[in-house]
C-alpha cells in the first residue's frame, strides 16, 4: 500500500535544545517544514511569553517594511524579485537590520515631508500665477469698458451719469482673488449673495489645467474668483465666508504694473521651485530603487525571525539547565532527516552541547499528514473539504482521482465540451509554471487553476461518456456504421410520403443487424461500443436512453458503495476491530446485496435473456422488486416471473435480509456487555505523559521516568471509560437504522447520474435546436452570413449554460456522491490535519501567525 | 498599429473563431457528406411531402448549407486575422507601457 492509501506515521518527540543553539535549530526545521510544535504554555497569557520582545520588535521592522513597500507601490517601482530564499540570520543581525531600517524610515519620511511642503509652496504659486493671469482680463474688462466711455458720443448728462455709476464705484471698489474646488463655486456663489444681500459682485474662472494636492496626491479642479465689494463690513464678511469655503486668497495688488512685477517675481520662484522638487523627486527615487533591489529578502528574513521567535515562545523554559524544552508532532520516517536538522543548527550556532531529540508515548491521537504533490493535492483538497481523515484511516483521495472525474464525466457526457474542458485545463497545465511563479489574483480563477488536473481528467473522462451517448453538441456521429438498415423495411412510397413519423422494427429481416437468429444472415453485430447514431433522430430517444441511464446508475451506485465498504474492511482490519468487522460488516455487506445487489443481478439477467423477439413481454424489475418484499408470487401468466423458482429465492433472500437487520443491532452491544462484565476495566489504565503542565518539572519527572509504568499510570489524565450499556445499544440503534434507510436512500440517490444526465443532452439539444438550427437551415447565402453571427451566441451560450453552469451543478453532484453515498460508508474524517512548522508557508503569507 | 478593440476582447475572438473556423468546416463537411443527423437543419419545407420526399431537392439543400458553412468558416478566418492583429497591438502597447 502506497502512501497515499492511509496517512504518515506520526510520532510525538521531545526536543532539548540549548538555549543558545535554539534559534538555529529551530531556524533548521523551519526550513525543513516537518515538525508540528505543540504549545507547552497554554495558560500563558500572550504578553508574559519569554520572546515577546523579540517578537514585538520583528513587528515593528515589519511595519517600516510596510511602509516602504506602500511607497515603492506609491511611485511605481517595481520590487526585484530574484526567487533566492536567504536563511533566517542569527539574532545578532538583528539589531544592524533594525538600524538599517529605522535610517531608510527616517530618511523616507524627511523626503517626504520636505516633498509635501515644497509641493504645498509650488501649488500656492501656481494658484497666484493663475490669478494674476484670470484678474488681468477681469480688469481688463472694466478697463476697456471705462476706456470706451469717452469714445461715446452720448448728451453730456447722461455721459455724466454713466461716468458717476461706473467710476465711482470703481474707484472706490475693494476686491479679494483667490482660489476655491471647482465643484464648491455654486454653494460658495449662492451663500456670497445671501449673506451680503446682492452688494457683491463675483465673476470666477475655471482653470484649466488641474493641480495634485499635496497631501493626498489627488488631482483637483480649481477655479479663480475675484469678489467686489464696497466698504470695510462687507470686507470681513466676505472673507469670513472665504474660509468658510476653504478657498485661499491672495493678495493681488490693484495697478496693472505692479501685477506685472509680482507675474514676474511668481514666474521665477516658480522654475526655482521646479528645479528643487526635481532634485528631491530623483532623491526619492534614488533612495527608493536601493530599497527596491533588497526589500523582498528584507521581508523574508524578518518573516523567519518571527516565526522562530513565535515558536520559541511555545517551548518550556528550563532556567536551572539553561535549556528549552519543545515537544512536537513528526513523521516517524523523517526522524532522521530532523536529527540531521538539529545537528546542524547546533554546529552553527556553535554550541558544545548537542540538542537531544527523543521519542514519547502518548494515547493522543496524532494529526493526519498526507502527502501530496502537483497532480493528487487537488483531490486531497476535495476529501479534505468534508473532514480530515482520522489518523490512519483509509484515505479515499487515491480512489477519487479516477471515480470523482468518471461520476462527473456520467453527468456531462458530450465529446465536444468535454473537448472544450479538456483544452481549458490543458492551457492551465501546461502554462502552469508561469502561474506558479506569479500568483493570479482572481480567485475564481485561482480555485480552478488549483483544480486544474482534475478539470482535465473531467474534461478527458466526458469526452469518454460523449463517445458513449454518441453526442457531440447534442449531434451523433455514425463511426462504426449504424447496425440498422431503413431499406429493409421495404415501405412503399405512399407510406413513405404520407406519415411523418415510421415504425423501424427489429423484427422484420435486415432491419436491425443485432437481431439473433432465426433468420439466415440476420446475425451481425449491432452498433460496437456506445450508443447507435440512428437513435438521434429517432422519437423514442429518450425513453430508451432513461431506461438504459437508470440502469447504469443504479449499477454504478451499487459498486461504489461496496467499494465503500471494501475500504471499511481494510479500516478494521487495520485497527483490528474484529467485533465490528464480524457484528456489523458482515451484516451490512450481506444485507446491501440481498437489497441491491439482487436487483443489479436481475438488470443483468434481462438485458442478458430478453432480445428483440421477446421484448414485449418482458417483466418491469422495480415492480418485481416491489412484489419480492410483498411475497407475492411472480408468475409467467402476469409477466412478471423472471426465471424458474424465482419465488423460494426472492423469499430467502428476504429473510436472509430481514435477519441481517438484528445481526447489525444486538450482537455488538451483547458481546461488549458480557465482555465487560467479565474482564472488568483493568486493561485501560494507559501510558500518559504530563503535557498539559506548564511548571518546568513536571515536565522533567515525566521525562525521567517515561518508561516506568508506575509513575506513567498515576499521571492524571487516564482517560478510563465508563462501559455504559444504554448508551452503547442507542448509539448501535441509531447507526443499525440509518444503514438499512441508507441503502435504499443512497441507491436512489444515485438515480442523479441518470437524471443530470438526461438534463445535459437535452439542455444542449435545446441551444442546438433553438440557437444553431436557425442559422443553418437558412435559405441561400444570407444563411452563411446568419451561421456566422449565430454562432457566437452558441458559443457564448455553449460556454456559459452549459460549461460552467451545467458543469459546476455536475461538479456538485459528482461531490456529494463522493462524500455521502461513497465516504459514509467507511471515512469518519474526524481528525485534524498536521501544519508543520515551516517558512515556505509563512513567507508567502499564507499562514497567519 | 491602430486599438480597436482591447486585450481581453481580442483573446476572446482569437478563441471565438479559431473554434468557430473548427466547427464550421466540419460540419460543412458533414452537410456535404449528407450526414442525416444534420436531416432536420437543413434548409427545406417538412410540411411540404412532395419536396421533402424529393432526394434532388434535400441534397440540394444539404450542398446550399454546406457552402453557407464553408463561407461562415471563411468569414471566420477573417474574424481571426483581425484579432490576431489586434492582439499584437495590444501586447505592443503593453510593452511600451511597462518599460
Amino acid at each position: 500500500m502506497g502512501s497515499l492509501f492511509r496517512s504518515e506515521e506520526m510520532c510525538l518527540a521531545q526536543l532539548y535544545l540549548q538555549s543558545e543553539a535554539a534559534f538555529a535549530c529551530v531556524s533548521e526545521l523551519g526550513e525543513l517544514g516537518l515538525a508540528q510544535f505543540r504549545d507547552l504554555n497554554p495558560n500563558v497569557n500572550a504578553f508574559q511569553r519569554k520572546f515577546v520582545n523579540e517578537v514585538r520588535r520583528c513587528d515593528e521592522m515589519e511595519r517600516k517594511l510596510r511602509f516602504l513597500e506602500r511607497e515603492l507601490k506609491k511611485d511605481k517601482i517595481p520590487i526585484r524579485d530574484t526567487g533566492d530564499d536567504p536563511v533566517a540570520p542569527p539574532p545578532r543581525e538583528m539589531i544592524g537590520l533594525e538600524a538599517k531600517f529605522e535610517k531608510l524610515e527616517n530618511e523616507m519620511k524627511e523626503v517626504n515631508t520636505n516633498q509635501e511642503a515644497l509641493k504645498r509652496n509650488f501649488l500656492e504659486l501656481t494658484e497666484l500665477k493663475h490669478i494674476l493671469r484670470k484678474t488681468q482680463s477681469f480688469f481688463e474688462e472694466a478697463a476697456m469698458y471705462h476706456g470706451n466711455q469717452p469714445e461715446t458720443n452720448q448728451p453730456e448728462e447722461e455721459n455724466l451719469l454713466v461716468n458717476d455709476y461706473a467710476k465711482t464705484p470703481y474707484t472706490k471698489l475693494g476686491f479679494v482673488a483667490g482660489v476655491i474646488l471647482r465643484e464648491k463655486v455654486p454653494a460658495f456663489e449662492r451663500v456670497l449673495w445671501r449673506a451680503c444681500r446682492g452688494n457683491v459682485f463675483l465673476r470666477h474662472a475655471e482653470i484649466e489645467t488641474t493641480f495634485e494636492d499635496p497631501h493626498t496626491g489627488d488631482t483637483v479642479n480649481k477655479c479663480v474668483f475675484i469678489i467686489f465689494f464696497q466698504g470695510d463690513q462687507l470686507k470681513t464678511r466676505v472673507k469670513k465666508i472665504c474660509e468658510g469655503f476653504r478657498a485661499t486668497l491672495y493678495p493681488c495688488p490693484e495697478t496693472p504694473q505692479e501685477r506685472r512685477e509680482i507675474a514676474i517675481g511668481v514666474m521665477t520662484r516658480i522654475e526655482d521651485l521646479q528645479t528643487v522638487l526635481n532634485q528631491t523627486e530623483d532623491h526619492r527615487k534614488i533612495v527608493l530603487s536601493q530599497v527596491a533591489l533588497d526589500i523582498r529578502v528584507w521581508f523574508i528574513k524578518v518573516r523567519k525571525i518571527k516565526a522562530i521567535y513565535h515558536t520559541l515562545n511555545l517551548f518550556n523554559v528550563n532556567i536551572a539547565e539553561k535549556c528549552l524544552i519543545a515537544e512536537c508532532w513528526c513523521p516517524v520516517v523523517e526522524i532522521d532527516r530532523i536529527q540531521l536538522a538539529l545537528r546542524k543548527g547546533t554546529e552553527l550556532s556553535g554550541s558544545s552541547v548537542p540538542s537531544i531529540m527523543q521519542r514519547m508515548n502518548t494515547k493522543e491521537a496524532p494529526p493526519t499528514y498526507n502527502r501530496t504533490d502537483k497532480f493528487t493535492q487537488g483531490f486531497q483538497a476535495i476529501i479534505d473539504a468534508f473532514g480530515i481523515a482520522n489518523y490512519r484511516e483509509v484515505n479515499p483521495a487515491p480512489f477519487t482521482i479516477i471515480t470523482f472525474p468518471f461520476l462527473f464525466a456520467v453527468m456531462f457526457g458530450d465529446i465536444g465540451h468535454g473537448l472544450l474542458m479538456f483544452l481549458f485545463a490543458l492551457y492551465l497545465v501546461l502554462s502552469e509554471k508561469k502561474y506558479l511563479a506569479k500568483k493570479p489574483e482572481n480567485e475564481i480563477f485561482e480555485m480552478m487553476f488549483d483544480g486544474r488536473y482534475l478539470i482535465l481528467l473531467m474534461g478527458i473522462f466526458s469526452m469518454y461518456t460523449g463517445f458513449l451517448y454518441n453526442e457531440c453538441f447534442s449531434r451523433s456521429i455514425n463511426v462504426f456504421g449504424s447496425a440498422w438498415n431503413v431499406n429493409a423495411m421495404n415501405d412503399s412510397n405512399t407510406t413513405l410520403q404520407g406519415s411523418g413519423t415510421l415504425t423501424l422494427d427489429p423484427k422484420t429481416y435486415g432491419v436491425f443487424r443485432g437481431t439473433p437468429l432465426p433468420y439466415p444472415n440476420g446475425t451481425g453485430d449491432p452498433y460496437p461500443y456506445g450508443i447507435d447514431p440512428i437513435w438521434q433522430s429517432a422519437g423514442n430517444k429518450i425513453s430508451v436512453q432513461n431506461s438504459y441511464k437508470m440502469k447504469n446508475a443504479v449499477i454504478m451506485g451499487l459498486l461504489q458503495m461496496i467499494f465503500g465498504l471494501v475500504l471499511a474492511f481494510y479500516n478494521h482490519r487495520y485497527n483490528k476491530d474484529y467485533l465490528a468487522l464480524f457484528c456489523e460488516w458482515i451484516p451490512q455487506l450481506i444485507f446491501l446485496m440481498c437489497l441491491i445487489g439482487y436487483l443489479c443481478i436481475l438488470i443483468f439477467y434481462k438485458w442478458a435473456v430478453w432480445n428483440v423477439l421477446n421484448s414485449n413481454s418482458a417483466p418491469s424489475l422495480l415492480i418485481g422488486l416491489i412484489n419480492m418484499f410483498m411475497f407475492t408470487k411472480p408468475t409467467w401468466a402476469k409477466k412478471t416471473q423472471l426465471y424458474s423458482n424465482q419465488n423460494e429465492v426472492q423469499i430467502t433472500i428476504v429473510i436472509i435480509a430481514i435477519l441481517c437487520v438484528p445481526w447489525m443491532l444486538l450482537t455488538k452491544p451483547i458481546i461488549l456487555y458480557l465482555r465487560n462484565k467479565f474482564q472488568g476495566t483493568t486493561r485501560y489504565a494507559g501510558v500518559r505523559v504530563a503535557v498539559d503542565e506548564t511548571s518546568d518539572d513536571v515536565a522533567i519527572l515525566d521525562h525521567d521516568h517515561l518508561d516506568d509504568p508506575e509513575t506513567a499510570s498515576i499521571t492524571p489524565k487516564d482517560e478510563e471509560e465508563k462501559f455504559d450499556m444504554s448508551e452503547v445499544l442507542i448509539y448501535q440503534v441509531i447507526h443499525t437504522i440509518e444503514y438499512c434507510l441508507s441503502c435504499i436512500s443512497h441507491t436512489a440517490s444515485y438515480l442523479r447520474l441518470w437524471a443530470l444526465s438526461l438534463a445535459h443532452s437535452e439542455l444542449s439539444e435545446v441551444l442546438w435546436t433553438m440557437v444553431m438550427h436557425s442559422g443553418l437551415s437558412a435559405k441561400g447565402i444570407l444563411g452563411a452570413f446568419m451561421s456566422f453571427v449565430i454562432f457566437w451566441g452558441f458559443a457564448g451560450l455553449t460556454v456559459g449554460i452549459l460549461l460552467v453552469m451545467e458543469g459546476l451543478s455536475a461538479f456538485l453532484h459528482a461531490l456529494r456522491l463522493h462524500w455521502v453515498e461513497f465516504q459514509s460508508k467507511f471515512y469518519k474524517g474526524e481528525g485534524y490535519l498536521f501544519t508543520p512548522f515551516s517558512f515556505s508557508l509563512i513567507v508567502e503569507g499564507r499562514v497567519d501567525e | 498599429m491602430i486599438k480597436i478593440i482591447g486585450p481581453k476582447c481580442s483573446t476572446c475572438c482569437m478563441l471565438t473563431s479559431v473554434w468557430g473556423i473548427i466547427m464550421m468546416l466540419c460540419l460543412g463537411g458533414a452537410y456535404k457528406l449528407r450526414s442525416p443527423a444534420l436531416y432536420k437543419d437543413i434548409p427545406i419545407d417538412f410540411k411540404n411531402a412532395a419536396l421533402a420526399s424529393n432526394q434532388k431537392e434535400v441534397f440540394a439543400a444539404y450542398d446550399s448549407s454546406g457552402t453557407n458553412c464553408f463561407i461562415a468558416a471563411g468569414l471566420y478566418v477573417l474574424v481571426l486575422f483581425f484579432s490576431l492583429w489586434q492582439w499584437k497591438v495590444n501586447k505592443s502597447l503593453q510593452t511600451y507601457t511597462v518599460r
